[in-house]
């Protein structure tokens, strides 16, 4: 039997200067992070919001679809992260480059990762100052609870934002 | 064409041509980073750590403003 006329994997070969690289591990995550949280929110919103509309709002049921929202977030995240990676290593097995050092983490990722902590950490006193402000006024605790979830989603999504513009610009750590 | 975030350039593409033999992969693979890496600093888009530069100067047994210069009147 002849295996040349077989599309078999290749054995990863040495990648000449300037092959084009595929999309690391960190980056792919950060675009999953992006569509999770973004995703998962605006459907919490769509869910709640006519809730607000129709009903007396120290009626309005929003814990469940914010558990739900929180949930499908973080899962999304891990299953996203998986399935992207598990493309990644699909693609480069095809085009014989080797899975480990082309995906794998590196201090670049881990200085991008400081570098987007450092430009988002505002969303933290953000979230922490305005449910106190809230918490003051003496508000029904949905908008305590929405107000710390949508601007916690902004500001995950904010970080994923600022780590795939240093991965495809560069940026001064 | 986006401009460089940073001042810093370097010479390591040239340095790697004078060597003849050291790939881009060869290079991420004695500094124990990802090829990614290594075209991320030779195009300027990151600044190694000053750890990793003298890993980089020691690789081509150069001083380390062999590899790395900073612009002139730049220092603020």
């Amino acid at each position: 039997m002849n295996n040349s006329k077989h599309n078999l994997p290749r054995e990863p070969h040495r990648p000449a200067d300037d092959e084009p690289t595929v999309m690391g591990m960190d980056e792919r995550a950060a675009w999953v992070q992006i569509f999770a949280f973004a995703i998962t929110t605006i459907a919490y919103l769509a869910v709640v919001t006519p809730r607000v509309a129709n009903d007396p709002i120290d009626e309005v049921e929003w814990v469940v679809p914010m558990l739900w929202a929180l949930g499908l977030s973080i899962l999304s995240v891990i299953v996203g992260s998986i399935i992207a990676g598990i493309g990644g290593a699909i693609g480069l097995t095809m085009r014989g480059l080797d899975v480990d050092t082309e995906l794998s983490s590196d201090s670049r990722d881990k200085d991008i990762a400081r570098h987007a902590r450092l430009r988002t950490y505002w969303a933290t006193p953000v979230v922490a100052l305005g449910a106190l402000i809230l918490a003051m006024l003496d508000v029904d605790t949905f908008w305590i609870g929405t107000f710390v979830f949508v601007i916690s989603s902004i500001g995950a999504i904010a970080d994923a934002v600022v780590r795939i513009r240093a991965y495809r610009r560069g940026f001064v750590a | 064409m986006t401009p460089k975030p940073t001042r810093v350039t370097n010479r390591i593409r040239t340095l790697r041509t004078e060597r003849g033999d050291l790939t881009q992969a060869d290079l991420a693979e004695k500094l124990g980073v990802t090829r990614q890496t290594v075209i991320a600093i030779e195009q300027g888009k990151y600044s190694p750590s000053l750890e990793m530069a003298f890993q980089i100067a020691r690789v081509f047994d150069v001083p380390l403003d062999d590899v790395f210069h900073y612009g002139e009147g730049d220092a603020n």
